[in-house]
């Protein structure tokens, strides 16, 4: 009887952790490609030397960061995964969506302050909530990078 | 020299993937689950044949610890029954244990004409195996059969039987598991799966993954437990028709424990031992008397009247569930 109880348990928390997880993916998705068009005037670019028609610009750091979670079917697929080996599209989608929002987020706050560019852009990505041996649990982006305000929007 | 004025649209499809998890997930999980099976039914066949070849007198040597401590009888810290009956019961146990094992002898011995020379691996049989009976001092009728030769019956199972047909059935059904080295098989089975699973989920993470092929694997393993469990079966009928004559009285116990805890059906792939009814069936389709015609019970020994008579004197709300 144990033996169905916790099979039972576990497709209970599969559909859960599919069905909810899905949902929120596909809400988050709508939002990150809305909010990509509106960002989409504040260039952002890994360059490091600013043209020299920027020279006047002022400059500012600016950063984006989330921390997003997996839900239970992602975990349990990347387990099975990592019997067999080969891409984890679970996770995959997961960081695709930690990435954009992280540069989202830069760019939101670049605007907030008039920027009309974000330059010399970096990512840094690290474990939250250690999960000893239960992969990864959930993610933090770091996205950050010099904003480059031209003079007369500066107050 | 341009600069950028707006960020490109990048094409999605790249980074992250448009294919429905779901598919990819019953795949895996499909292939994993089956490959897995395969592993533990091949496992399980493989410990069956080899495990009778531990001599038994290894099992003895790791059951001798508790030799020493079997020869005085178990008993609860508070039990009511006084010291000696208790004695007498387990001594009326060993000694009805004794004559079944008297009964199995001569019944191999019919059986068989001349010993035959082992061709194979399977028919090689442990001359040494012993039987050892104890009576074990629980209100949970239970009765099992251990490592080393030791069968345990439980004070509350001798409430469960009114004759000695009953209880012969019990008995034998548990002298067949040592018979057949059913103890040693299913412990090695056991450790041999353990040792796969640890193989393969050890060292990796997702335990919950590694809990459900757990599960899967131990699903497997009793499908082989409710194969030996008939094989008992059918090996106690055999004994206690030659020593009977007749099955009456012999499903007494289980017709007990329809009775109290029902039968399964749809779950019996779950369970370590086949549904009460299909056992109740095949000891009533072996029964050579006519089903009008009850053959004479052999009445339990003295010993044990006594000693259940005590024990309801002393609990006069206990009784048969």
């Amino acid at each position: 009887m144990g033996a169905l109880i916790q099979l039972g348990a576990f497709v209970a928390l599969l559909l859960c952790g599919y069905i909810f997880g899905r949902r929120a993916e596909r809400k988050h998705y709508k939002s990150i490609f809305q909010r990509e068009d509106e960002l989409r005037h504040v260039v952002v670019t890994t360059e490091r030397m600013p043209e020299p028609e920027l020279m006047g610009y002022n400059f500012n750091l600016v950063s984006g960061s989330v921390v997003i979670s997996v839900d239970y079917f992602k975990v349990v697929a990347a387990g099975l995964r990592t019997l067999v080996g080969g891409r984890i599209r679970s996770y995959e989608s997961l960081l695709d969506r930690a990435r954009r929002e992280a540069l989202l987020r830069m760019q939101a706050q670049a605007s907030e302050q008039g920027a009309e560019m974000v330059i010399n852009t970096k990512f840094d990505t690290s474990r939250v909530s250690g999960n000893a041996g239960k992969g990864i649990g959930s993610m933090e982006v770091l996205a950050y990078g010099t904003a480059l305000i031209p003079p007369q929007a500066a107050s | 020299m341009v600069r950028l004025r707006s960020n490109p649209k990048i094409p999605e499809g790249i980074n992250s993937s448009d294919e429905n998890p779901l598919k990819e997930f019953a795949w895996l999980l499909a292939g994993v689950t089956i490959a897995l099976l395969i592993a533990v039914f091949t496992l399980s066949l493989l410990a069956e044949w080899l495990a009778p070849s531990i001599p038994f007198r290894w099992e003895q040597r790791l059951t001798g610890l508790y030799d020493t401590q079997a020869e005085t009888p178990l008993r609860m810290k508070d039990s009511p029954a006084p010291q000696t009956l208790m004695d007498d019961a387990e001594q009326a146990v060993q000694d009805l244990g004794a004559a079944l094992v008297a009964s199995q002898r001569t019944l191999n011995a019919q059986t068989v004409s001349t010993p035959p020379s082992p061709e194979s691996l399977s028919d090689f049989v442990d001359e040494s195996v012993q039987y050892r009976f104890h009576l074990l001092s629980d209100a949970t009728p239970n009765a099992f059969a251990t490592l080393g030769g030791h069968i345990f019956v439980t004070t509350g199972l001798l409430r469960q039987v009114s004759s000695e047909n009953a209880l012969a059935m019990v008995m034998a059904h548990e002298m067949a598991h040592i018979t057949e080295r059913h103890p040693i098989q299913a412990l090695s089975r056991g450790a041999l799966v353990q040792f796969l699973l640890l193989m393969v989920m050890g060292g990796q993470g997702a335990d919950a993954v590694g809990g459900v092929l757990g599960q899967a694997g131990l699903l497997t393993i009793l499908s082989f437990n409710r194969d030996m469990e008939r094989d008992a079966d059918g090996a106690a009928i055999n004994l206690l028709l030659a020593r009977y004559g007749h099955l009456d009285g012999a499903d007494e116990f289980f017709q007990n424990m329809l009775v109290a805890y029902g039968d399964v059906t749809w779950s019996e792939w779950a369970q370590t031992h086949p549904g009460v009814g299909e056992r109740l069936s095949t000891i009533q389709s072996r029964n050579p008397s006519p089903a009008d015609v009850k053959g004479v019970l052999t009445p339990l020994d003295s010993r044990l009247i006594d000693w259940l008579q005590q024990k309801a004197e002393a609990e006069p709300s206990a009784g048969k569930p």
